[in-house]
């Protein structure tokens, strides 16, 4: 048999494989490391032990990737045999019993089902769809996107995570994986193949947002420019994708290599082709020991399956990636530290130009993308390039993906078009502030990024509207602060973080950020006078611009934004050394209200400094010269007795 | 050489490579749990670094660990997601608790403290690491309830 038979044959296998999944009784339990760590390892264990004391057997229990609603985790999926998947959500062990039996009984626990899964979320989704009957009893369940999460959102990049098993390579080659390559190699030249790419707009998604194909272009050119009549010899070159997503508050790279990483192999293998390269790394944080086993797992399967190797679909084609884990350094997303650190150097980044488009790994040409750009390229080159730019802004093309955090409602992954504002974003999918508390501003880009306060919601996101505003998109780490965040104290935050993680080579960045967080340390303390603002603008100024790498060029920006939007919090922590989110420990007291306060000694007991003074029968002071604002009396006592007051 | 220390295994799967070197080293400390001297030195003869040059990369990288670790490793993240949500006031109430700074090994080696920047569990913020499992949306009484967890579990040894 040929090669290109060879494809058809094993995607039409897939294809029925995944028939007979849908024919059987399946549980679909999230198997992120979210969800993991919201407890499905425990659902996951109680599911066998029920299905065995329930004597069902014929159940195929499967796992999946985050779906991205991660506020609802853990999710336990009952699909049974050609009906819809019906999610349940913020599934407790002691729950899966009740919901199992009633399930498979032809009932429901109505109260606990999250939504049910439109046709659209069903493995099959290359030639033919799936269909499914609803039972009467499902009537009225909302869909999966028809739930207020979702209704805005469009996914692109996420298309599969959450919906397939991240294990199991038929389930993607039945929602039309490996399509593309194959598609690619065997039909487009690599030229056509960063034509595409190119009219399509697509950006690069881990923060900078330089366009792909103009990326690959330099790449795909920098052999001929070296070739000359002596050496006809190819350039070697390489590719690498960058999932050293190192911005603390984002997740996103980690869900798509969680739950879909055969999307990243496949993306990795056509940028290769377009650039000419054999060889390719993914360079991914120590971090994500699930992501790298998951990867693992795919790569193993591509190479079986041929995806990977010589001669790829009978091509002439040779392609062989290797996974590089990172070590704990945030500098080594930027890319000439990247490339440092696969060399197995230290992960200190150098001057551009050269750009690694020209010279790179072992000084050859090598384009690094980020996880979310190689998983949009496959879609691209089977949608074409049309599709794609008809959705988004006239600066930026296609879709934005954020991982929504902080005092939000509804935390978890967002797809959606480029151009939809920041209030659709927070209010419409993430619900709002969590709690009754008022919403202050929303952090995007993590240290590189800004503070953008609520008169300026409705911007539309997109790489010019954030970086007008000071913040910046980033690689999607959206962080939603309330009244109770400091903003002087998140400016610190960012500098500590900075400060530890600043690789010494350049000085701006290793002096001057340690400079700026002493400033910012002695504001918080309330050590400050008013004329520290006017250094620590100046200081920010000259850090952005002197600094040798991103890292440092980006580092000031949460100092800058947090001046420009609250600069009055600044003020009130110097003139009245007042923190008014009651964050910045001294500058806030803890009193016990006696008219609450029931003498039970609970807060003597919780405080690990002993400043709790008193006793059951007189009542109880706390001395807040010897209080660390651990905040562990406010959050034990039973009846909030406790407050902070200013 | 101690036999303990056999590194021929992991330098095989680089194919002796140097520029391996942060796989090898990650690879040895999932082995030993920390990077021993003698393994450093059989490295650095093995695949022709210098130890000076070794211990530039080891000293620049967070995850390198030159000490045993401790048996319980408490690791509380300090990602923006857990920050906004009170990890520092968690790390200064653990701290305080254990008698331990982040970064340090208690002296009867049975706990040590670290931070990490960001594990990406962002959702479920606060988080906090107890050897590799990961624990979500921590308050005092959830950190009392895992630190008293652990104190159990050593009486019932």
């Amino acid at each position: 048999m040929n090669k290109s038979n060879h494809f058809h044959y094993i995607t039409e296998e897939a294809i029925l494989h995944s028939k007979e999944k849908h024919n059987k009784n399946r549980i679909i339990i999230g198997y992120g490391t979210c969800g993991i760590a919201a407890g499905a390892e425990e659902v996951l264990k109680e599911v066998q032990q029920v299905l065995h004391e329930l004597k069902i057997d014929d159940v195929i229990i499967e796992k999946t990737g985050c779906i991205g609603c991660c506020s609802y985790e853990p999710l336990m999926d009952i699909e049974l045999a050609n009906s819809p998947r019906v999610s349940y959500k913020n599934v407790k062990p002691e729950e899966v019993k009740e919901i199992i039996d009633k399930h498979f009984g032809g009932d429901l626990k109505k109260e606990k089902v999250f939504c049910m899964f439109d046709e659209q979320e069903n493995i099959i989704q290359y030639q033919e769809s799936w269909k499914y009957n609803i039972p009467q009893i499902y009537s009225g369940l909302p869909t999966f996107k028809s739930l207020p999460m979702l209704k805005k959102q469009k996914r692109i990049t996420l298309r599969n995570v959450g919906i397939i098993d991240p294990e199991n390579i038929n389930d993607y080659l039945a929602r039309g994986g490996y399509q593309a390559l194959y598609k690619t190699l065997t039909t487009l030249s690599p030229k056509e193949v960063i034509d595409e790419i190119k009219s399509s707009g697509l950006r690069g998604r881990g923060g900078a947002g330089f366009p792909t194909g103009v990326k690959w272009e330099f790449a795909y050119n920098a052999e001929l420019s070296k070739t000359t009549e002596d050496s006809i010899e190819k350039t070697e070159k390489y590719v690498v994708c960058n999932a050293d997503e190192g911005d603390p508050g984002a997740f996103m790279d980690r869900s798509l290599i969680e739950g879909d990483p055969h999307s990243v192999i496949e993306g990795l293998t056509i940028a290769a082709y377009a650039i000419g390269a054999n060889k390719g790394f993914i360079y991914i944080r120590a971090e994500y020991p699930l992501a790298i086993k998951r990867l693992e797992i795919a790569l193993k399967q591509a190479y079986e399956n041929h995806f990977l190797g010589d001669n790829i679909f009978g091509t002439d084609f040779h392609f062989s990636i290797e996974i590089r884990k990172g070590a704990g350094a945030f500098v080594c997303g930027e890319e000439t530290a990247l490339i440092n650190s696969i060399m197995g150097l230290r992960g200190e980044p150098r001057p551009r130009p050269p750009y690694p488009a020209v010279s790179g790994l072992w000084e050859k040409p090598t384009i690094i993308n980020n996880v979310k750009t190689l998983v949009t390229v496959p879609v691209i080159l089977l949608n074409g390039a049309k599709w794609f730019s008809s959705i988004g802004t006239e600066d930026t093309k296609g879709t934005a993906v954020f991982a929504l955090t902080g005092d939000v409602k509804n935390s978890g992954l967002v797809e959606v078009p480029m151009g939809t504002t920041l209030r659709e974003i927070i209010f419409d999918i993430g619900g709002g502030v969590k709690g009754d508390k008022q919403f202050k501003a929303v952090q995007t880009g993590g240290p590189s990024g800004g503070c953008i306060p609520f008169s300026l919601i409705d911007t539309p996101v997109d790489f010019a509207s954030l970086k007008k505003l000071g913040s910046i998109m980033g690689s999607g780490g959206m962080i939603v602060c309330s009244e109770s965040t400091c903003m002087v104290d998140l400016a610190r935050y960012f500098m500590t973080f900075i400060a530890s993680e600043s690789c010494g080579k350049c000085t701006p960045c290793r002096e001057g950020t340690v400079r700026a967080l002493e400033m910012l340390e002695k504001i918080t303390s309330g050590d400050a006078t008013l004329d520290i603002l006017t250094d620590l603008e100046q200081l920010s100024f000259v850090i952005k611009d002197t600094a040798l790498c991103g890292l440092g060029q980006t580092a000031p920006n949460p100092i800058l934004s947090t001046l420009k939007y609250f600069r009055e919090e600044y003020i009130e922590h110097i003139e009245q050394k007042v923190c008014r989110a009651k964050v910045c420990p001294g500058l806030f007291n803890y009193v016990i209200n006696d008219d609450l306060c029931i003498k039970c000694g609970v807060c003597q007991n919780v405080c690990p400094v002993d400043a709790v003074f008193g006793s059951k029968e007189t009542g109880f002071f706390i001395e807040n010269r010897l209080c660390i604002s651990c905040n562990a009396c406010f959050e034990r006592c039973p009846k909030k007795a406790i407050e902070k007051v200013n | 050489m101690n036999a303990d220390f056999n590194i021929d295994s992991i330098l095989a799967r680089y194919n002796f490579d140097s520029s391996a070197l942060i796989q090898i080293l990650s690879d040895a400390q999932d082995k030993y749990g920390y990077l021993p001297r003698e393994v450093l030195e059989d490295i650095s003869q093995k695949i022709e670094v210098p130890l000076s040059k070794m211990w530039g990369v080891i000293s620049f990288y967070a995850l390198f660990k030159l000490k045993p670790p401790a048996k319980y490793n408490i690791t509380v993240c300090q990602g923006t997601a857990c920050h906004v949500s009170g990890a520092k006031r968690n790390l200064d109430y653990i701290e305080s608790k254990l008698n331990l700074k982040a970064g340090e090994h208690s002296p009867d080696g049975k706990y040590s403290l670290e931070t990490v920047a960001c594990i990406g569990s962002c959702a479920l913020a606060p988080t906090i690491v107890i050897n590799g499992k990961v624990y979500g949306r921590n308050t005092v009484k959830t950190i009392d309830k895992l630190l008293s967890g652990l104190e159990e579990g050593e009486k019932n040894e």
